[in-house]
């Protein structure tokens, strides 16, 4: 017995040196803010970079940090971490508080507006001109979403809006014509029918023709970008202080969706996955974003296309959200210039982000260059960008817009898709639940 | 006859100290802090804001907070029941000397092993309406196909099933390792009394056990009254609010809406509730020693 | 004797449905992993893969620092362990036999441990732990996750359900309160020792919170930090499935070493009769 306490005692001994001398080595690395592998002189400057566009485009940009630390003028060098969108918008509060956040960092054009009023971001508007970023070389939705009242505080980097994703081989089988997609809310609603059988003879039906989920983000995206088609029509007031969605167009995009599911029958009841459905060919269409293009590609048996969203009421338009890269306040002037810097590389490189990661770019000289034209599927989302919306730019941004089941608008579309209230009665609802967070 | 054996205080000064130690700075400083955060509205950038009572109230007027109480109860009653009496006796089960009796205890436990999120990932395809594997056997079979995650009236129970699945493999563990603290002696000595086995179980396992099955049901309570990963991983609180427990509206305060004094005072009254349920639970166990 | 292999043969064929039960999502993720990408979601689900592949165990194993992350998995584990039995031990033993007043108010502090949600208080314990020093550290890993009372809890119950004599008869030999505690009452707790253990070693393997906020530094990313954040999110509801063949490769390979600890433990949980000593 004794001899196993012998064995025990030494384990401990041993583990606890290891734990020690890691930690010292650890913290001696981490106080240098240094990297374990490359060893650079004094005079660089060193910044943090927080990569938070998540998993599987994280790789893309790992690359381009790489690329720019090998070969930038600048005497700047890049440490990454990556971070999953979540840990990244709870993180930077904290480590701001503590004063310790990083130089530069990924930011959707829908968490801006919340991170500048908590102080959290640099004024970037006298910086822009200096590192080359003017107004005429971006789209005009990109550029001003990067701005809060009229003052700019972060460089725009891409935009996803939503677009139709079908499936060829599922057209041919039904019919339709692959090169001619659905643009108008008849021919959508012909394809959608024509898309929905019974496969396998059996009685039910095994194919779909639209693949839509009752809840997540996905789902009020589209709702909203149906209702921003009808001419006038908003999500809230115009001074953001009140809904402004419960009119006869929010209720027609919402009846459109109800009657998808219950009343044509085009969509799978309490659908989770559609993007699965896609993937396993259940399902003939199914609107997203850009990002989707990565796990469609891994398919080799799917043949698919994109389209731009349908026209269904007035006009086009879509959702839409962005990337872009923000400095927090860290008041340093010096790393301040070094992110910029590498902000501007990136910038220059956007072209590869595209080619690799599917994010449409948001600087003009990209969109309209030969090697953006040779990307077949991203043409659809590139029709789309003049048209794309954002959320409206609100303080309560996550309150209201989030996407688990407590959120209003995740409220609607699941009371809704899943028929548990008529589309009236889930618009008072929400309107109600918008209101009131609003008003807070 | 030796009552408890008389430690003096410093003696036990030196074996309480070093848990004590890390337990006040690591645990009991950050977390009494949330009774005061729990007054205040703060946004983790700068400094909260004192407002009273406001977020009890707002707690309280909430109109989906009867139903995620009720949701959080429901599944805590469930779980502690069912988890408590199938740990029992499928650590009965897995004591028999049986041959392939230690494949058996691997394979039982080892849904435990794997984290809660890579859990609740197959399950959640398990349990697709539509296209998952157990409504595909089910609809071979003719049967219709059942919403388990989708339908309001159903997916809290989804996840019951999931979570006895992931976590028996604590309790059957523990009780294991319980049993095989009963002196063999007692139960040779029923059996020369003549006892069946099913008595041996009721007059001497369980009475035996009281101590650790006490363990078990306060920690499978605490545990399940807390439930956040599953409905993270598997429902996001849906559909319909019907998976969302107290915890998890408590994160999504937190960490989606930054509303942190809100989510402190919800902590709270979470835990005001699991520490009245825990002494429920230990004065049970103490009336039943009589 | 018939009523003997009777309930012989009950015996069998429960523990056959149990593990049968048990088993059935395991395999659909071992099937899964074997699949590629574009076989995982066939319409029809196949439990032999169609063509068996290792690339999704390539990918995750070449993709990433994946021996890294398992390292500072292992590193940061097995510190907690220890650090848990060595603070543990003492107090359950402390709670078990000890007369004082206030203890049961110290207990309950104790528990609370157990009844207050982690992340309630995770942004103070990190504003905490980076005023420390501790940020990206593997001791700001160990250190805070050694506070749960379960361990504590857990020997408590145990300890104060072994009959006193053993220690009485210690005691009147002359042995120190120590004395007791390590050549009496450590051996008797081998089985609480040993589910301790396993519990603390899982739990703090399959911890993705707290390292998540308290180390993104790739010098000290966990596993499951790691899988989450690089290779697959978790965090659903977005359009953005998980892939599903490499989701499920990517656990099965995180499972082995914690698997491979309780095959290698559970034997304990037999030798623990013969050592009740009260001979």
């Amino acid at each position: 017995m004794l001899k196993k306490y012998r064995m025990l005692a030494l384990l401990l001994a041993f583990s606890l040196v290891f734990a020690a001398c890691s930690t010292a080595s650890e913290t001696a690395k981490t106080a240098d803010t240094a990297s374990t592998e490359v060893e650079m002189p004094a005079e660089k400057t060193t910044i943090v970079f927080w990569n938070g566009v998540g998993a599987p485009e994280n790789v893309v940009l790992t690359e381009l940090v790489k690329e720019y630390n090998e070969t930038n003028q600048d005497n700047v060098y890049v440490e990454e971490v990556i971070l999953d969108w979540s840990t990244l918008y709870s993180k930077i509060l904290l480590d701001f508080e503590t004063g310790t956040p990083p130089d530069i960092m990924t930011i959707q054009q829908s968490g801006l507006y919340q991170n500048v009023d908590l102080g959290i971001l640099a004024d970037l508007t006298n910086l822009m001109p200096e590192y080359g970023f003017a107004k005429e070389d971006f789209i005009e939705s990109a550029w001003n979403g990067s701005f809060i009242g009229d003052k700019q505080y972060a460089v725009p980097f891409d935009l996803h809006p939503l677009a139709l994703y079908y499936n060829v081989g599922l057209f041919e089988e039904a019919g339709l014509d692959p090169a001619n997609p659905p643009a108008t809310m008849e021919e959508f609603l012909n394809a959608a029918q024509a898309l929905t059988k019974d496969t396998s003879g059996d009685g039910t039906t095994d194919q779909y023709g639209l693949g839509l989920a009752y809840s997540g983000g996905l789902p009020f995206r589209l709702w909203m970008s149906l209702l921003w088609q009808h001419e006038g029509a908003e999500i809230l007031n115009e001074d953001n202080t009140a809904a402004a969605f419960n009119t006869d167009a929010g209720l027609e995009s919402l009846e459109f969706l109800y009657d998808l599911v219950y009343t044509y029958k085009v969509i799978p009841e309490q659908e989770q996955s559609p993007d699965d459905d896609f993937m396993k060919g259940i399902v003939g269409m199914v609107i997203s974003g850009p990002w989707s293009q990565f796990d469609f590609n891994s398919v080799e048996e799917l043949e698919y296309a994109t389209a731009p969203l349908p026209v269904f009421y007035d006009q086009e338009a879509a959702w839409a959200d962005s990337h872009m890269l923000a400095l927090p306040d860290t008041k340093d002037e010096t790393r301040m210039a070094a992110a910029m810097s590498f902000a501007r590389f990136l910038s220059d490189n956007s072209l590869i982000w595209t080619q690799k990661a599917g994010h449409l770019p948001v600087k003009l000289s990209v969109l309209e260059s030969n090697e953006f034209e040779e990307l077949e599927k991203a043409q659809a989302f590139a029709v789309t960008l003049p048209n794309a919306h954002y959320y409206p730019s609100i303080k309560n941004e996550s309150l209201v817009f989030g996407r688990d089941s407590n959120s209003p608008f995740v409220v609607l579309m699941e009371s809704t898709l899943l028929n548990a209230m008529t589309p009236q009665e889930a618009l008072n609802e929400v309107e109600t639940m918008v209101n009131e967070l609003l008003g807070q | 006859m030796f009552g408890k054996k008389r430690m003096n205080l410093s003696s036990a000064g030196w074996f309480l100290l070093p848990y004590l130690l890390i337990y006040f700075i690591f645990f009991f400083l950050p977390a009494i802090s949330i009774v005061p955060m729990s007054f205040t509205e703060w946004s983790i950038v700068g400094t909260p804001k004192f407002i009273g009572f406001e977020n009890y109230k707002n707690i309280f007027s909430d109109r989906y907070f009867p139903k995620t109480l009720s949701n959080t109860f429901i599944y805590t009653i469930l779980v502690t029941v069912v988890l408590t009496i199938l740990g029992l006796l499928m650590a009965i089960l897995l004591n028999r000397k049986v041959r392939g009796r230690g494949v058996a205890r691997t394979i039982v436990i080892m849904p435990y092993v794997i984290s809660s999120a890579v859990a609740g990932i197959i399950w959640r395809w398990m349990f697709e309406r539509n296209f998952g594997i157990i409504n595909t056997y089910l609809q071979q079979l003719g049967l219709p196909f059942i919403g388990w995650l989708s339908d309001p009236n159903i997916a809290l129970y989804s996840i019951v099933i999931m979570n006895i699945w992931w976590s028996i493999g604590f309790n059957t563990v523990t009780f294991l390792a319980a049993i095989q603290g009963i002196p063999e002696e007692l139960y040779q000595a029923a059996q020369v009394d003549g006892a069946s086995s099913f008595q041996s179980f009721l007059y001497i396992t369980i009475p035996q056990l009281k101590p650790i099955i006490l363990y078990v049901t306060v920690l499978c309570a605490a545990n399940s009254f807390q439930m956040f990963d599953e409905a993270y991983v598997m429902t996001q609180g849906g559909p319909l609010g019907s998976t969302t427990t107290l915890v998890y509206k408590s994160y999504i305060e937190a960490f989606k809406s930054f509303r942190l004094g809100y989510s402190a005072a919800l902590s709270v009254v979470t835990c005001a509730i699991i520490i009245i349920i825990t002494l429920i639970q230990m004065k049970a166990n103490k009336r039943s020693d009589v | 004797m018939k009523k003997k292999r009777l309930s012989l043969l009950f015996t069998y064929v429960l523990l056959f449905l149990v593990t049968a039960y048990y088993l059935v999502p395991i395999l659909v993720m071992v099937s899964t992993s074997l699949k590629p990408q574009g076989q995982v979601l066939s319409r029809t689900w196949e439990w032999i893969p169609r063509t068996f592949t290792v690339e999704n165990y390539q990918y995750v194993l070449q993709q990433y620092p994946y021996l890294k992350w398992t390292a500072n998995s292992l590193i940061v584990t097995f510190g907690t362990v220890v650090l848990t039995l060595i603070v543990s031990l003492p107090a359950g033993y402390a709670f078990a036999r000890l007369k004082m007043r206030g203890k049961n108010i110290l207990f309950s502090m104790v528990m609370l441990t157990i009844m207050i949600p982690f992340f309630a208080y995770t942004p103070q314990l990190y504003l905490l732990i980076t005023k420390m020093g501790l940020k990206n550290t593997y001791w700001g890993l160990i250190l805070p996750m050694s506070t749960s009372g379960v361990s504590v809890f857990l020997f408590k119950q145990f300890i104060q359900q072994l009959p006193l004599d053993l220690e009485e008869a210690a005691v009147l030999d002359g042995c120190s309160n120590w004395g007791v505690f390590l050549k009496v009452i450590l051996p008797l707790t081998k089985p609480a020792i040993v589910t301790s253990v396993i519990f603390t070693a899982v739990k703090s393997w399959n911890n993705l919170l707290w390292p998540l906020i308290a180390s993104s530094n790739d010098a000290v990313k966990t596993l499951p930090v790691g899988l989450s954040v690089n290779v697959f999110q978790v965090e659903t509801g977005l359009s953005n499935q998980p892939p599903y063949g490499i989701v499920m490769a990517a656990a099965l390979l995180s499972i082995i070493l914690p698997v491979l600890l309780f095959v290698f433990l559970q034997r304990y949980f037999v030798q623990g009769i013969a050592t009740t000593g009260l001979k």
